[in-house]
């Protein structure tokens, strides 16, 4: 009877301890898989990414860099507001960094100066359902192709077109007010309806330019965050049916027989740039540099910035005042 | 002693061992979902619109396989099925009495995102954030090949104007060269309980108003809207909470060869139109059941105007229930399902997916009915302000209904249900008194009651307590009638079934939808076993002959099986041979609900 109670008695405690090493082991795994806080050992360099890095910033060496990323709309206000603290590098398009000592100097702050480098290079396309590319061939002919969808944004594809297939025209791009490459998208609309890239802010008085942006306001679509207008349309073509997109997205997708490409001429380039405000920023050019190639962009053909800061500035404007 | 104690600790250390290692007790439940322990998991319960389930009960299996974890904890996903409308319903009252009404769930994934804002604007603060799309399916109106055709498809685009046109014929499909269709008849569900009756009723007063976008509360109340929409409620045949029962009814028809004199358009998912072709008309294969391509197949038509989707998001809820763990955990399976192997998974159930990474393909192609490259342009959801003046307007511009309410008041109907010493009547009557208020005011209503020994001298099996007239004068009567009841002698089934049936006929109306609502807890006792089957013969010949054909004057019989004694199959039979829908009130508890679903087909 005491033998049994004790072996009764070891096997309980066997099981009991079993279970606890078994509940650690679970533990400390889940622990491992879950745990994505990056806490590099010494130095820290912190790198702040506009959303549309987002893939290849979470390629970074965490044990180098502390990663945040988010729009690049809410990067531009912070860095321009009292009492900004700016991270020690920017990965974000041309010219977001800029843009930030123009609005600083709006308001009297002193400039942050960061030293901006161009890492690499895209190439801004339209994408079109294939099977309205036709229409669109024949409905903007002669004309750029941001002037003409524009003009026609959330009408009826029959107003390019007369025997086009019932249903609006609708341009999809990110939220210019938010998005780096969405200011960049509207950027290109502007300067397609002028067809000149370089964006004359005294010409956006004139009634005719007035009246397109009415149109761009109401019919172009703004995809929702953490979406790109290219996926929108290929998931939901009732929502978005012409995708503001660049070459390196339109390479990659698997589905590229379910939409046409359409160059846009004139084309105000897509850059990517590292801003560094502090030593140690420039740890991260290299290694982005390295990933933005591997995923298909291209060299800057100009290390330095090309864009006008203050236009964009104004361009913001423009947009937020429109919608 | 001690060895019962030693017994006892080494069934409970083994019970720990068994919590900390899995979960893995699941099982599909035969109602549909995912039965069984959560151990020590974090539980995320679901409440899911009924047409995904398969699809969300294979993709939660997995995932909980996977033994996905947050800070050591195994997760275990729950889905249960819910009506999108009755799930809203029951979080603008705080998602009462989870025993019947299923778990408080920490997921709510209606058909579409259009409910939240329901939802939201009635509790009056946001419980039910905008949630993220996990599939869609775009509405279509699903009409028989040789119909659509006759209506010009596949070469004419056709929309909601069409289908309007046509229900305001008077001559119906004569008019389109096919006197042998009669008139033309819609199908379309109660938009307070379906999507697919909430969207074509908000692509209804879209096409009133010849807008697509930027419906307001102002446009609704314009006379010409109103009568659009009156006009087209007109040709609704019923209404009710799922579209399955215009499928089912629709394909019981077509193996008789009369799928075309039942309904000649039914507002659907698109899915939907893919599982009817394949055969399966309500999306699940139950174990031996043979799918069978229907005679005439559906095709999916999408409204030229454009039409809305049902985007089947996932709404992690703002509810007291739900703690920031479970939303942690809701999070990873939302995460899930969007992987494209799971993405391709809803495919093969007919959705599209709402990954980009996985292309759209079969079985959403012509040889199901439906069309990949279409819908080619979309309606704009209302704000939620206006979704509710949506829901008002079309309360009182919906088809009428004249309803003979058919009362068991037999002696089993006294048995007693629960702890608190009601009987199965009380729970019947306060739940038909409840439904009372679902009745407009230009609706007729009556009540019948039935048992043996009826009457002054009795010998009747039924009484009829209220004549049928309009609610305006016969609310309170009702009320007062149906709460005076107590429970009497036999179950006299076969013969006041025929005979309601028979009453309703007499009195139909052309321009109401006339129904019987019939609810029993037993079997056929009318104390003469003797002439039973010949009095079920006589009962299935009427109701049969009386329903079929073009021009016939229907009458439907929704029939309630009450409590666990009822005659299932008899109800069954009833409600299929008048093509309406049986329901199952086996657990008394249910009835208050059942009685609301049974009201929503009017």
């Amino acid at each position: 009877m005491t033998v049994k109670r004790l072996l009764a008695f070891l096997g309980a405690v066997a099981l009991i301890v079993g279970a606890v090493f078994l509940r650690d082991a679970l533990d400390n795994r889940s622990s491992d898989a879950t745990d994505t806080t990056n806490k590099p050992a010494g130095r820290t360099v912190t790198v702040v990414c506009s959303t549309e890095f987002r893939a290849f910033c979470d390629q970074l060496d965490t044990k180098k860099f502390i990663v945040t990323v988010e729009p690049a709309g809410a990067t531009l206000d912070r860095l321009s507001a009292s009492g900004a603290v700016a991270p020690d590098a920017w990965i974000t398009l041309d010219p977001f960094p800029g843009m930030t000592d123009v609005l600083r100097n709006v308001d009297t702050l002193a400039p942050l100066s960061p030293d901006v480098v161009a890492v690499a290079a895209d190439v801004p396309e339209l994408a079109v359902t294939a099977t309205r590319s036709d229409t669109l061939a024949l409905g903007c002919s002669g004309r750029s192709v941001w002037n003409c969808i524009g003009g026609a944004a959330g009408l009826q594809w029959s107003t390019l077109s007369a025997d086009a297939t019932s249903g609006p025209v609708l341009p999809g791009i990110t939220d210019p007010a938010t998005e780096a490459f969405g200011l960049v998208s509207f950027a290109n609309a502007v300067g397609g309806y002028f067809s000149n890239p370089a964006l004359d802010t005294s010409s956006w008085t004139d009634a005719g330019f007035r009246a397109w942006m009415r149109t761009v306001s109401a019919g172009v679509r703004v995809t929702v965050p953490g979406t790109t207008p290219l996926d929108t349309m290929l998931v939901r073509k009732t929502e978005v049916n012409i995708a503001a997109t660049t070459k390196t997205q339109t390479d990659a997708s698997t589905r590229s027989n379910e939409f046409t490409v359409v160059p846009l001429d004139p084309a105000i380039p897509v850059v990517a740039v590292v801003a560094t405000f502090a030593d140690g920023g420039n740890d991260v050019v290299g290694p982005i540099t390295s990933l933005l190639r591997a995923g298909g962009w291209s060299a800057a053909s100009d290390p330095k910035p090309q864009l006008p800061a203050g236009t964009f500035v104004a361009l913001r404007r423009l947009w937020e005042e429109s919608n | 002693m001690k060895r019962l104690r030693n017994i006892v600790i080494g069934a409970t250390v083994a019970a720990l061992v068994a919590s900390a290692c899995s979960s893995d007790t699941a099982k599909t439940s035969t109602t549909g979902g995912l039965d069984g322990d959560a151990g020590d998991c974090i539980t995320v319960d679901m409440a899911i619109s009924p047409e995904k389930l398969t699809v969300l009960t294979e993709l939660a299996n997995t995932f909980n396989d996977n033994k996905t974890e947050i800070d050591g904890k195994c997760i275990f996903v729950r889905p249960a099925r819910k009506a999108s409308g009755a799930a809203a319903r029951l979080l603008v009252d705080s998602w009462p009495d989870p025993t019947n009404n299923g778990p408080q769930p920490v997921i709510w994934s209606p058909a579409s995102n259009g409910w939240a804002g329901v939802v939201n604007e009635q509790v009056g603060s946001v419980v039910a954030p905008p949630g993220t799309p996990f599939m869609l399916t775009p509405l279509v109106i699903a009409m028989p090949k040789p119909m659509a055709e006759a209506l010009g498809y596949p070469g004419k685009q056709l929309g909601f104007s069409d289908i309007v046109d046509l229900a305001n014929t008077p001559d119906g499909w004569a008019a389109y060269g096919h006197p042998e269709w009669g008139a033309f008849k819609l199908g379309k569900t109660n938009p307070n309980f379906s999507t697919s009756g909430l969207n074509f009723t908000i692509a209804e007063y879209y096409a009133a108003t010849g807008k697509t976008s930027g419906l307001t509360l102002e446009d609704l109340q314009r006379p010409n809207v109103a009568e659009f929409a009156g006009n087209v409620e007109k040709s609704v045949v019923h209404y009710g909470d799922t579209t399955l029962t215009f499928l089912n009814n629709w394909y019981r028809a077509d193996q008789r060869g009369n799928a075309l004199t039942y309904t000649s358009a039914v507002a659907v998912e698109e899915k939907s139109v893919i599982d009817y072709n394949t055969g399966n008309p309500d999306g699940i294969l139950d174990p031996g059941e043979v799918a069978r391509p229907p005679r005439d197949p559906l095709v999916a038509i999408y409204p030229k105007e454009g039409t809305l989707f049902s985007d089947n998001p996932f709404i992690i809820l703002d509810e007291p229930w739900v703690t920031a763990e479970q939303k942690a955990a809701a999070k990873l399976f939302q995460d899930f399902v969007q992987q494209p192997d799971n993405q391709a998974k809803v495919l093969q159930f007919g959705f599209r997916p709402n990954n980009p990474a996985v292309p759209i393909s079969d079985p959403i192609n012509a040889a199901n009915g439906v069309d990949p490259t279409q819908p080619q342009s979309e309606l704009e959801v209302p704000d939620s302000k206006v979704l509710v003046g949506v829901l008002d307007a079309w309360a009182q511009q919906r088809k009428d209904a004249k309803v003979l309410l058919v009362l068991d008041v037999s002696g089993s109907m006294g048995d007693s249900v629960g702890s608190e010493g009601k009987t199965k009547l009380d729970l019947a009557i306060q739940a038909a008194v409840n439904s009372l208020d679902k009745f407009k005011d230009s609706d007729e209503v009556g009540l019948w009651i039935f048992t043996t020994d009826l009457g002054p001298d009795a010998t009747s099996t039924y009484l009829e307590l209220v004549p049928t007239a309009p609610m305006s004068e016969n609310r309170d009567k009702l009320k007062s009638a149906i709460e005076a009841q107590r429970p009497l002698n036999g179950t006299p089934l076969y013969t006041v079934t025929q005979a309601a049936y028979e009453a309703a006929k007499a009195a139909y109306d052309p321009a109401k939808i006339n129904a019987v609502v019939f609810l029993t807890d037993g079997q056929n006792d009318d104390a003469n076993p003797d002439d039973d089957q010949q009095q079920y013969a006589d009962m299935i010949s009427t109701l049969t002959a009386g329903s079929e054909g073009v021009n016939s004057e229907s009458v439907r019989m929704f029939t309630i099986s009450y409590g666990a004694g009822a005659d299932t199959a008899t109800l069954k039979a009833i409600a299929e041979a008048t093509t309406a829908a049986y329901y199952d009130a086996s657990n008394p508890a249910t009835i208050d609900q059942v009685f609301t679903n049974v009201v929503s087909n009017f």
